[in-house]
């Protein structure tokens, strides 16, 4: 490099030198090595633009021109601003803003961002004794040009003058600021968007480290911190690398967006990562990469900034590589409580009793104590006898079962498992997911982090923290029965993920596998399987099916198999998505799986669900009809009836009657409707099945018909098949001699349904001809009728039951009223008790749900009433 | 260009998205609503406790398309969304002044 001695040849200088910074960057020189060569280049330019400015003036003496903030620790990224700080003698006055103004002048020109004070060094003491981010910029200055003993002289002071006696406050300051700060920017090291800087785990957590470590021991270089065995030589490694790999992704965003930018932003990720050389074939996958490499990382510097904050806050004296004296009295064998956490008296206590390990988990778990930093490595240290023996060892098993089963403070358990590495360790399981991230909007914390929140979730609804918000998930978690296997459930429900779709069925094999190590029940591990497996069932259903739909939460209800399974599936899927971040749970998907819940629950409650005997009766029926249906009907038609057919007819028909129905079925390809009757002599009653398209007013016309030909309805069932065929089942009363079933009276019914419904006749003309055979007399009863509406029973159905006193085609004129109203019913049952009906209807309204509004369900009371109280139909004398 | 928004049954989301791909709508921007019109909410119990449903959950969809494709849209919308019953929801059209596409400053259906 030639002497920098006119502007030209600075300029000139510094443009190569920023190219030359560019390339070595694509070369993928780290980050710290960056930071210092462009520090370096900026120090050569400032050092020429100095000379020339003050060589006239003889003013070298008494000026000096110092680097503060990130210029000062030499971590300068390419658009990174410049920070000075000019002290100058006294006497020199209002002219050496100009002075330096013509100094600095060219790098504005050049696109520099700088920003510069200019101060005696006692006014610069008294500003930041004002302004603590101003004193804790000056504590990373460092001299540039100019008057080497004015900088060494200021340095001196600002301790004496500024920082001498008040360490301590000064630590509790930086303390708070990392606080407040984290607070800003999410609290979490996985957030979608990772502040570089700023955020949880970024840079900044460092510095403020550092600025704490340099007050409280008086550093002048890091690399005191472990010559002075603040940090040990592991702990130095890990975190250099780390803010190496963190310093290298900002030159890169910078150098990305050509500015100042330290948000590593969601829509950019992807190329971020490819221009730092994650190479895969899959984009999301390299990003992914990259992404879990950050975050690690950035949990070493928060981690290890931690640390060392710790030690400046509650380190006595400097007692180099001395292990702490605690203050209190030992609370259990080998371990105290110094300053609020949790130590060990022992530094070799786990080289001796490698499983005393779980006593300091058992006593965060209990006590809810948080341990010491130096526990903390003391655990990290250790990890090397977490091998097979240990893993199998009766007491491991014992004790981290009991984590769950008991209460106390699981998820600070698992955190510090986690933090110390002792997690992956104990279940190789984690190994694999360990701050594994998916790269997508919607997933913010790594899968590890989040299952670790997904227990804290259920922890909180167990200690009833967040029962107030979430009253009746407290209620529900206050109901399990096994906590302890929820709580495990959660934690692993996620084991699966990282190798493509399907992660549930992948994680219901790794969970069943660490239950068995757990010494779990069958029982149990048949828990928790399920619910690993259909983890993201109840919310996927919540949101993309029809709830309204019987079948539907039937088959979900079938699938779950009872209330307690229900509950904790429930309590998960709250627990999983409250931990996916902080706006995935809302009202939203709260309204629409707590009504899945209930309904699913009411149905398990009233046992209408079909236990694994049943479903295996329901098997055995659907083989019978493929049997008997064998050269009828070809088979895939058969499996589309089937399918079609609703679970509870399968249950209750036998195979015989549900084959006949599918032939008819069939037959509607060419007729309008099809009928079949069977006498039932000795029961005194005929059987009409009549199958049709169903449409609405439907059951009403069937009964308008059957009551004109003289045939006084005892009961119906209306089954309505999820094709749209309607199979209409009628236990029919002859009110006339004539055999029901003979020719022509039989056809004749066929052919007037038929024309009904092909709207040639109306069931009014053909009531017209009706009358009311002599023998049959219905005299009025002397009872009023009453109309009950039963809304508690069903979650699809207003159940509607009407007492009134017999007489024929009643059901008809009911039936009627219920179309005109809108309502369509979806089975009946009629029984008379002497002269007194009672009929019982499941309705749903147009909209295919029960009835809920109280001014609608008042207003069909009081139409059928007034229906009832108009007596019977008029039936034409002659 | 018009702003045809629909609120419709969350779980036709799926069919309706699929439907205006394939009549090549380019973007949508999807919502989780709530609200109430014709089919009012209603009240869940569990062992006594009242959960009162005011607002349905629902799903807004917001496309904007040029004035001669509105007819179709509108149409593909109703046909997926529609099952028949009370609360499939709603159509509205409104009339959009401009579009800016912000990254290249295009203007108008260029922007779309």
């Amino acid at each position: 490099m030639g002497p920098l001695a006119n502007l030209e040849d600075i300029k000139r200088f510094y443009l190569k030198g920023r190219e030359w910074l560019k390339n070595r960057h694509e070369e993928g020189i780290t980050g710290g090595e960056y930071g210092q060569a462009h520090a370096d280049l900026m120090d050569r330019v400032l050092r020429g633009l100095f000379k020339i400015a003050f060589q006239d003036e003889q003013l070298e003496e008494n000026i000096t021109c110092l680097a503060r903030g990130g210029y000062g620790r030499e971590e300068l990224s390419p658009y990174s601003d410049i920070d000075l700080l000019i002290l100058h003698g006294p006497g020199k006055g209002k002219k050496i803003e100009e002075w330096i103004r013509r100094m600095l002048y060219p790098l504005w020109d050049w696109g520099l961002t700088l920003g510069y004070t200019i101060q005696t060094p006692p006014e610069s003491w008294r500003a930041s004794g004002k302004d603590w981010d101003l004193f804790f910029s000056f504590l990373d200055a460092r001299w540039v040009a100019g008057d080497k003993k004015l900088f060494y002289e200021w340095e001196r002071k600002l301790w004496d003058v500024v920082a001498r006696g008040r360490e301590q406050d000064l630590i509790l300051k930086i303390q708070q600021t990392i606080k407040d700060r984290h607070k800003h920017y999410g609290d979490s090291v996985f957030i979608l968007e990772p502040e570089v800087k700023e955020g949880k785990g970024g840079l900044r957590d460092y510095h403020a480290a550092w600025w704490a470590a340099k007050i409280k021991y008086r550093l002048s270089t890091n690399r005191e911190l472990t010559e002075k065995k603040i940090l040990s030589e592991k702990e130095w490694h890990t975190l250099r690398n780390a803010l190496n790999f963190l310093w290298r992704v900002r030159n890169q965003l910078h150098y990305f967006y050509q500015r100042r930018e330290d948000r590593l932003s969601f829509e950019d990720q992807e190329r971020i990562a490819s221009l730092l050389g994650y190479k895969e074939p899959e984009m999301v996958k390299a990003t992914e990469l990259f992404l879990q490499d950050y975050f690690r990382h950035a949990l070493h510097i928060y981690q290890i900034s931690a640390h060392l904050l710790d030690r400046c806050l509650h380190e006595q004296a400097l007692a180099l590589g001395e292990y702490r004296k605690p203050a209190s009295a030992e609370i259990f064998p080998g371990f105290s409580i110094y300053h609020g956490k949790l130590i060990a008296t022992d530094p070799s206590l786990f080289d001796r009793q490698p499983l005393a390990i779980w006593k300091a988990f058992a006593i965060v778990h209990k006590y809810g104590v948080e341990m010491d930093s130096q526990l903390k490595e003391m655990i990290s240290g250790q990890l090397d006898v977490v091998e097979e023996k240990f893993r199998a060892a009766e007491e491991s098993i014992k004790y981290f079962w009991s984590f769950f089963a008991a209460r106390g403070n699981l998820s600070l358990v698992l955190e510090t498992m986690h933090e110390t590495g002792f997690l992956p360790k104990f279940l190789p399981e984690f190994e694999k997911i360990h701050c594994q991230v998916q790269y997508d909007r919607y997933h913010i914390y790594p899968v590890d982090i989040h299952s670790i929140y997904a227990v804290r979730e259920l922890e909180n609804l167990e200690k009833e923290m967040t029962s107030q918000s979430y009253p009746l998930f407290g209620q529900i978690m206050g109901e399990i029965n096994d906590p302890g296997l929820l709580k495990l459930a959660a934690f692993l429900h996620d084991l699966g993920k990282g190798e493509g779709a399907a992660h549930a069925r992948r994680g219901e094999d790794i969970a069943a596998g660490i239950g068995q190590r757990l010494n779990l029940s069958p029982e149990q591990i048949a828990h928790l399987r399920f619910l690993v497996r259909e983890h993201q069932t109840l919310g996927e259903m919540a949101q993309r099916r029809d709830l309204n739909e019987e079948n539907l939460v039937l088959r979900f209800a079938q699938k779950v198999g009872d209330e307690e399974r229900l509950r904790m599936l429930y309590l998960l899927s709250f627990a999983d998505l409250r931990a996916v971040g902080p706006h995935t749970w809302n009202v939203w998907k709260d309204t629409l799986m707590r009504e899945l819940f209930l309904k699913t629950l009411h149905v398990l409650e009233k046992g209408a669900v079909f236990r694994k005997d049943d479903q295996e009766l329901i098997e055995k029926k659907q083989s019978a009809v493929m049997d008997l249906l064998n050269g009828q009907l070809a088979s895939w038609k058969v499996t589309q009836y089937l399918v079609s057919i609703p679970l509870k007819q399968l249950a209750w028909q036998e195979p015989q009657t549900i084959a006949r129905h599918m032939l008819m079925a069939e037959k509607l390809s060419e007729q309008k409707v099809v009928l079949d009757g069977e006498e039932r002599l000795e029961q005194g009653w005929g059987e009409i099945t009549v199958v049709a398209q169903d449409e609405p007013g439907l059951f009403a016309k069937i009964c308008g018909v059957l009551t004109a030909n003289s045939l006084n309805i005892l009961s119906a069932q209306i089954n309505t098949w999820g094709n749209g065929v309607a199979v209409d089942i009628f236990q029919v009363q002859n009110l006339i001699p004539e055999n029901l079933f003979s020719f022509p009276r039989w056809s004749k019914i066929q052919e007037e349904l038929k024309e009904v419904l092909e709207k040639k006749k109306t069931v009014e003309e053909l009531l017209a001809r009706f009358s009311l055979p002599l023998f049959h007399r219905f005299y009025p009863s002397r009872q009023t009728s009453r109309v009950e509406i039963d809304n508690e029973t069903s979650d699809f159905y207003t159940i509607i039951e009407i007492f009134a006193s017999d007489r024929p085609g009643l059901l008809y004129q009911i039936a009627r009223k219920f179309y005109t109203l809108g309502l369509n019913i979806w089975s009946a049952k009629v029984s008379t008790k002497v002269d007194q009906v009672v009929d019982v209807f499941y309705i749903q309204d147009e909209s295919g749900a029960k009835i809920i509004e109280e001014e609608k369900l008042l207003k069909i009371k009081e139409e059928i009433l007034k229906e009832l109280g108009e007596g019977a139909i008029k039936f034409c004398a002659n | 260009m018009k702003k045809i928004e629909a609120i419709i049954k969350p779980f036709k989301l799926d069919e309706v998205k699929n439907a205006l791909s394939a009549v090549a709508v380019q973007g949508m921007t999807v919502t989780e609503v709530r609200g109430f019109g014709r089919q009012k909410g209603h009240k869940e119990v569990y062992r006594g406790a009242e959960y009162v449903v005011e607002l349905v959950p629902k799903i807004k969809i917001e496309v904007v398309v040029p004035d001669q494709v509105v007819p179709r849209v509108v149409e593909t919308i109703a046909k997926a969304a529609k099952t028949g019953k009370i609360g499939d929801g709603k159509i509205f059209v409104l009339p959009v002044e401009d579009a800016i596409r912000i990254r290249t400053g295009e203007r108008g259906e260029n922007a779309l």
